[in-house]
């Protein structure tokens, strides 16, 4: 039985984004994608859905939509205040468990300072045609999701919404609101060995501003500092771009490749950022500063399967008599430590 | 002509393969011979380009020394082996007419070689074009090697739109534009022919390693 959502609201940038576009790059066709496959996924299996199955993922804010039928919808990444009005109610709604929306209530991201990107994921997933075997938008190339593009006011999808998810809660293992001033580490890039050691000492010294121009095709940085002259980038006979690599525009200003950039390209790189740091990578916002570090392929590799196994165990299935136990006690001592779960718990049972 | 690779993790789940940092015929058949025979390995993605490739793969299947040696091996018997095969390439002929409004810069290009546009367009459909690389969009065929007597650098500031099916120069390399977007490179010319269509079963009309020829028709 699928339920139609219809967006009364498409907010700053709200897009559609499922598998990866996987086996197309020799043609020009990056991955597309969620900017932070990780978090996106959690969305995704706290409903039961495949990982990879397509959501919206949502930027800054302000996305407002309507369901016309009952589903459920879980939020995995950036708490961005999303809203569930239900008649003359209104209920923040916790990130990282599922909710169940009754036809009619509508559900408000408000936007927040921390954090930048969130995932709402939908029972079943939203139903797209895969195009180039993904459901993923490509906003550049006009193909995948709805339309090939970002959501609009008016836009309506339908969600598959098959079957009643468990009551699946994410730990709070994980922050996804970035502090001021963020750290990426990275491994060396592509043309690494062709910038001088000056340039390399400059450019892991300083901090950079992310600029608001800054898209899923690439986080566009500058210097925030007049006074440190900044590398310089130099042409190249164009090489494929991988994902994360920090490129050196010829202006001087670095941009990190995200997961719609062109497959290949003719400025250096100079560093990748590490796959485990894209969870920081989706949550830059414009202003934030940012500084790079560098460290081995192997450590990075590390991170990798760290976050991995993180992410497989910060999911708990909870028993709902244990909970009702729960609420009662953390009510009764009024433990404030306690009260974040006892919020989600409470949703939880009111499903 | 011996042949030195560079092999490179750039991230924990990619490699770089570098084999010539030129942009050369025998070069680009080893790099795209490579590709395919990269194609028995469990892996992600490969990303073709003029004299390097990037192999993408699932970190958590692989230990990286073991997978470098993997592709190690697989290099040293292509390249033991590595002949070229002219006569298997594919040849696609591509109809485009040249001038005008559809090729807005055809008399710039003209200019800056002192020739007539009659000149270039000889110039240019005189020779087949092999297809070194996609990139920059989805179907976007980077071929060449242009002729010193018709290249042209790109436009000093890029269009903000090209029609679809443009066919431009830049330096020694031409292209077709497969949607409308911005773009930099010389307009010489338009085609009609489809270059990308995503909805279909085979979506790029052109693939590394084929060969374009241009024929003139009437505009």
């Amino acid at each position: 039985m699928t339920a139609n959502i219809e967006i009364l609201n498409a907010g700053f940038h709200s897009i559609i984004q499922g598998n990866q576009r996987i086996g197309f790059k020799s043609f020009g066709v990056p991955e597309s994608g969620p900017v932070d496959p990780f978090t996106s996924s959690i969305a995704n299996l706290l409903l039961e859905n495949k990982p990879s199955d397509p959501l919206l993922e949502i930027t800054q804010g302000g996305l407002e939509f309507v369901s016309h039928k009952d589903t459920y919808i879980a939020i995995s990444g950036a708490d961005l205040n999303a809203i569930l009005f239900r008649k003359k109610e209104s209920n923040k709604i916790p990130v990282g468990i599922s909710i169940r929306l009754r036809d009619g209530d509508r559900v408000k991201f408000n936007g927040s300072n921390n954090g930048f990107r969130c995932w709402c994921a939908f029972c079943g997933g939203i139903k797209v045609s895969p195009v180039i075997s993904s459901t993923s938008a490509l906003e550049s190339s006009n193909l995948g999701g709805i339309f090939g593009r970002r959501l609009l006011k008016g836009d309506i999808f339908e969600v598959i919404n098959n079957t009643k998810p468990g009551n699946k809660i994410l730990l709070p293992l994980l922050n996804f609101g970035n502090k001021r001033n963020v750290y990426l580490r990275v491994t060396k890039g592509s043309q690494y060995d062709k910038f001088s050691k000056d340039d390399i000492e400059t450019f892991f010294k300083n901090s950079y501003r992310v600029l608001s121009n800054s898209n899923r095709i690439g986080i566009r940085l500058s210097f925030p500092d007049d006074k440190i002259k900044p590398i310089k980038g130099f042409n190249i006979l164009s090489d494929p771009s991988p994902l994360g690599a920090v490129q050196i525009t010829t202006d001087g200003n670095p941009i990190i490749l995200l997961q719609d950039r062109g497959t290949v390209g003719g400025y250096p790189k100079i560093a990748t950022v590490i796959k485990a740091d894209f969870i920081k990578v989706a949550q830059l916002k414009p202003n934030q500063l940012i500084n790079f570090k560098l460290i081995s392929v192997e450590d990075a590799l590390k991170e990798y399967y760290n976050i991995s196994s993180l992410l497989e165990k910060s999911l708990i299935e909870v028993n709902t008599d244990l909970i009702k136990d729960y609420i009662s006690l953390s009510e009764k001592y009024d433990l404030s430590y306690f009260r974040l779960y006892t919020e989600n718990f409470k949703f939880l049972l009111k499903r | 002509m011996e042949i030195n690779a560079r092999f490179s993790f750039v991230s924990e789940g990619s490699l770089l393969v570098e084999i010539g940092n030129i942009l050369d015929y025998e070069v680009s058949d080893r790099v795209q011979e490579f590709s395919l025979a990269l194609k028995k390995l469990d892996i992600l993605d490969i990303t073709v380009a003029y004299g390097s490739l990037l192999i993408d793969f699932d970190p958590l299947k692989y230990n990286l020394d073991e997978f470098l040696s993997e592709v190690k091996n697989i290099y040293n018997s292509v390249m033991l082996n590595f002949s070229k095969r002219e006569e298997d390439a594919i040849v696609h002929d591509i109809f485009v007419k040249f001038g005008g409004q559809y090729g807005p810069d055809l008399k710039y290009v003209a200019d800056f070689h002192n020739i007539s546009q009659e000149d270039v367009i000889r110039e240019f459909t005189s020779q087949i074009y092999k297809v070194f690389m996609l990139g920059f969009t989805p179907g976007f065929a980077y071929m060449g090697i242009l002729s010193d007597r018709i290249a042209t650098p790109r436009l000093p500031t890029p269009r903000l739109v090209v029609e679809a099916g443009s066919v431009g120069i830049a330096g020694n390399q031409t292209g077709i534009y497969p949607t409308k977007s911005p773009g930099g490179w010389q307009i010489i010319g338009r085609t009609e022919q489809a270059m990308f269509s995503p909805e279909s079963e085979d979506p790029f009309f052109l693939k590394p390693s084929d060969y374009v020829r241009f024929i003139r028709i009437d505009s």
